[in-house]
């Protein structure tokens, strides 16, 4: 599980752990931006364990966050139906959602900063709703508190909580005279306005805001929701169920519009992904009672469609993929990319047709609710199939198109470096490196983008998450949240410094690393031609792809 | 111990077990797995215990307690060490003691520990590890082995039970062990 996130997480979690947000592992000297919870947890667990480098921030966080969140929609779903059948259904859509397809972003990528961080949501949420049930001891200190500080483990789950769920207690205070509610979720309000000065101030746009309405984004997205809203429909609902249908559309009116406007810029497919807890605690309990009752005729039928979904699902991953690698910038690729991306609303168009169908053979009485179990049942199959699809692609895409284009995140060799410094270097010591994307910057640039490997390498925190030392400047993209904004001064002669320390070392370039209290210098040597280091340091640790220069 | 505390135990102790074995999984060692296993553990105890302390209601059921002190556990701890390390200069370690120190007053000056029935308990909890198996196997496919191997031992103890009395613990903890060994062998 190292992938460029993980490898974020990683280095995020020593740096939390070591400096809190008083110093920053990836820019020594600047204040550490972001949503930094989970990597405050994992980067704790791993200072008192001693564990090796990625086995809480990789992989513990993230199972222990998709664990503790399932047992609480479990729980959830027990309270409201106590059987079997109410947990397994709502087990089945969660399950299903989490895992789906993620080329729209929607999808909660495995990783810690997620998982973890939608766990903390699940619980502010149930939280919240038993103090609308008047169920918590010292609801206006308690749930203000919660609802802030899970904004620091994401901060859009705050938002949510407060935004959403704000104006439902607004709404209800108008129209039942209930005030409580409200209050608190105006104090929460302020306590994530509190968090967001003190922690998150600076935070930027993940890429420039478009501010042009999308329409076809709008659908998209639309197509996105109704699939995952699998139960809409479902009765009878208890108190908190229907305050979460409430939730989950006004979801769709406020998130939807907003990403269309912006282009998701600021991240803003979160708010999809964190609806479907709600989806699944609200729906979950009933879907497996709506889709009981099937004929053998209806259940053969909805495997020819499993089988159907797969294989288009199969190819369209495949096709992706290959084009993705080989043909970015060709017209082709450019057919195949928007074919993927609106496969949600083709999907859901074959579904709603289906569905459509399906009930028309029936009697014209039955042919509401008929439509209802048709659709339910053949939108888990048809998620069921993309997930099937999504997570064994690692086992065949080798098959079809060689290992080739399987991108590993870490290499031995990477591992080798890390481990070298972990051991020979000092914990104050400052690293420097030319792994970048090789292209210079000037004052008033954003972080170089594009094209996708030159965003890989600003993005891939590899040399401090292996070797837990601080860096002069790596991961630009993230570690500073540049490309929303220009890069001040100091970060571009850092670049800018970096790169040209290994392509064309000369003596002013190392004086300057040198004052930046560098002492270490990763060098990729495929970007360097440079055949003799001994004017500039020494070599002291070599493989085939990177040296470590001593400076 | 009363019965009610027994279960608790019990689950929680099912259900740690479960994540650790789903760690040997995704390839670290068991020694490792344990370390963290037990330490997420011991916050996921503490954690309840937090949560019942401002809860009004007097009929969780199991997987609610575990999933709130599962979350109380990790958030607390985090929470602290961030402020101590950011605000304070304090090191990180101490948000962890003093979320221990401060849970464990909880935890003995609690006598609460409410239930409603728990007859299915066993039973729910190897469903949840399955599902949250299937989810976080999302880049894993050996994690659909674990699921379908926690699936399978959900029906078997849902068999067993309707043959013996509450409570029994036999099958599934030897199936678990089975497992633990081949997650250990994998």
């Amino acid at each position: 599980m190292t992938y460029v996130d993980q490898i974020y997480d990683e280095s995020l979690s020593w740096s939390i752990a070591k400096f809190g947000i008083t110093d920053n592992a990836l820019a020594v000297g600047f204040q550490m931006p972001g949503h930094t919870l989970t990597h405050s947890w994992a980067g704790l667990m791993q200072l008192m364990l001693g564990t090796p480098i990625f086995i809480t921030s990789g992989a513990a966080g993230t199972l222990l966050g998709i664990m503790g969140s399932s047992a609480l929609i479990g729980g959830f779903a027990l309270k409201s139906i106590n059987t079997m059948r109410s947990l397994i259904g709502t087990f089945v859509i969660w399950t299903l959602q989490m895992s789906l397809v993620d080329q729209l972003g929607v999808s909660a990528n495995p990783r810690i900063s997620n998982n973890l961080s939608l766990l903390w949501f699940a619980f502010t949420l149930i939280l919240l709703l038993e103090s609308r049930n008047y169920l918590v001891r010292g609801a206006f200190v308690v749930v203000p508190l919660v609802v802030g500080l899970t904004g620091l483990g994401k901060l859009h789950w705050g938002i949510y909580l407060v935004g959403v769920f704000g104006l439902i207690s607004l709404i209800e205070a108008i129209r039942y005279k209930r005030i409580t509610s409200l209050a608190i979720l105006i104090m929460s309000g302020f306590v994530l306005a509190c968090v967001y000065l003190a922690f998150l101030h600076g935070l930027n746009a993940f890429y420039p805001p478009v501010y042009v309405f999308s329409f076809t984004t709008a659908v998209i997205y639309a197509a996105v929701f109704i699939n995952r809203s699998l139960g809409f429909y479902t009765k009878p609902l208890t108190n908190d169920q229907t305050t979460l249908k409430w939730a989950v559309i006004i979801s769709v009116l406020f998130f939807v519009p907003l990403i269309a406007l912006t282009g998701g810029a600021n991240q803003e497919a979160y708010f999809i992904t964190c609806s479907t807890i709600l989806i699944a605690m609200m729906a979950g309990p009933h879907v497996l009672h709506l889709v009981q009752k099937f004929r053998t005729r209806a259940v053969v039928a909805a495997l020819f469609f499993f089988v159907f979904i797969l294989s288009a699902s199969v190819f369209s991953i495949g096709a992706y993929w290959k084009f993705y690698v080989r043909a970015e910038y060709s017209s082709f690729w450019k057919l195949i990319f928007n074919l993927v991306q609106i496969r949600d609303a083709l999907f859901l168009a074959l579904i709603i047709v289906l569905a459509a169908v399906f009930s028309l053979m029936k009697k014209k009485a039955d042919r509401k609710s008929n439509f209802q179990r048709h659709f339910v049942l053949l939108a888990l199959i048809g998620n069921f199939a993309f997930m099937i699809a999504q997570s064994t692609q690692s086992i065949y895409m080798p098959r079809i198109y060689g290992s080739q284009l399987i991108e590993l995140g870490l290499t031995d060799q990477q591992l080798e470096v890390g481990s070298w410094l972990r051991i020979n270097s000092k914990q104050s010591d400052i690293l420097a490196s030319n792994h970048y994307c090789q292209t210079l910057v000037k004052v008033g640039d954003r972080v170089p983008t594009s094209p996708e490997e030159c965003r890989h390498r600003n993005l891939n925190s590899w040399v401090a998450a292996t070797s837990h030392r601080r860096m002069l400047l790596e991961a630009p993209i993230t570690s500073v949240l540049g490309p929303g904004r220009t890069l001040p001064r100091d970060l571009v002669d850092r670049y800018n410094i970096s790169l040209l320390f290994g392509s064309s070392p000369n003596s002013d370039h190392l004086a300057e690393l040198k004052g930046y209290g560098v002492t270490f210098f990763v060098l990729e040597k495929s970007f360097s031609s440079v055949q003799s280091w001994r004017n500039f340091g020494r070599l002291v640790f070599e493989n085939d792809k990177y040296a470590i220069l001593e400076i | 111990m009363s019965l009610i505390r027994k279960t608790v135990v019990y689950s929680w102790v099912i259900f740690h077990l479960i994540f650790m074995v789903l760690l040997v999984f995704s390839g670290f060692s068991l020694k490792h797995s344990i370390s963290v296993g037990f330490f997420a553990s011991l916050s996921s105890y503490l954690g309840l215990h937090n949560y019942l302390a401002i809860s009004k209601r007097n009929d969780h059921n199991i997987l609610e307690l575990i999933g709130a002190g599962t979350a109380f556990g990790t958030f607390l701890p985090a929470v602290l060490a961030l402020f101590f390390r950011s605000f304070l200069g304090i090191p990180s370690y101490f948000g962890f003691i003093c979320f221990l120190a401060i849970s464990t007053i909880i935890w003995l000056k609690s006598d609460r520990l409410d239930l409603s029935d728990e007859s299915e308990n066993t039973t729910t909890l190897l469903i949840t590890g399955s599902a949250s198996s299937a989810a976080f196997g999302q880049f894993i496919p050996l994690f659909y082995i674990a699921s379908l191997f926690l699936g399978l031992l959900a029906v078997l103890h849902k068999f067993y039970k309707s043959k013996q009395p509450q409570y029994s613990v036999r099958p599934e903890l030897t199936i678990l062990i089975l497992l633990s060994v081949v997650a250990v062998a994998v």
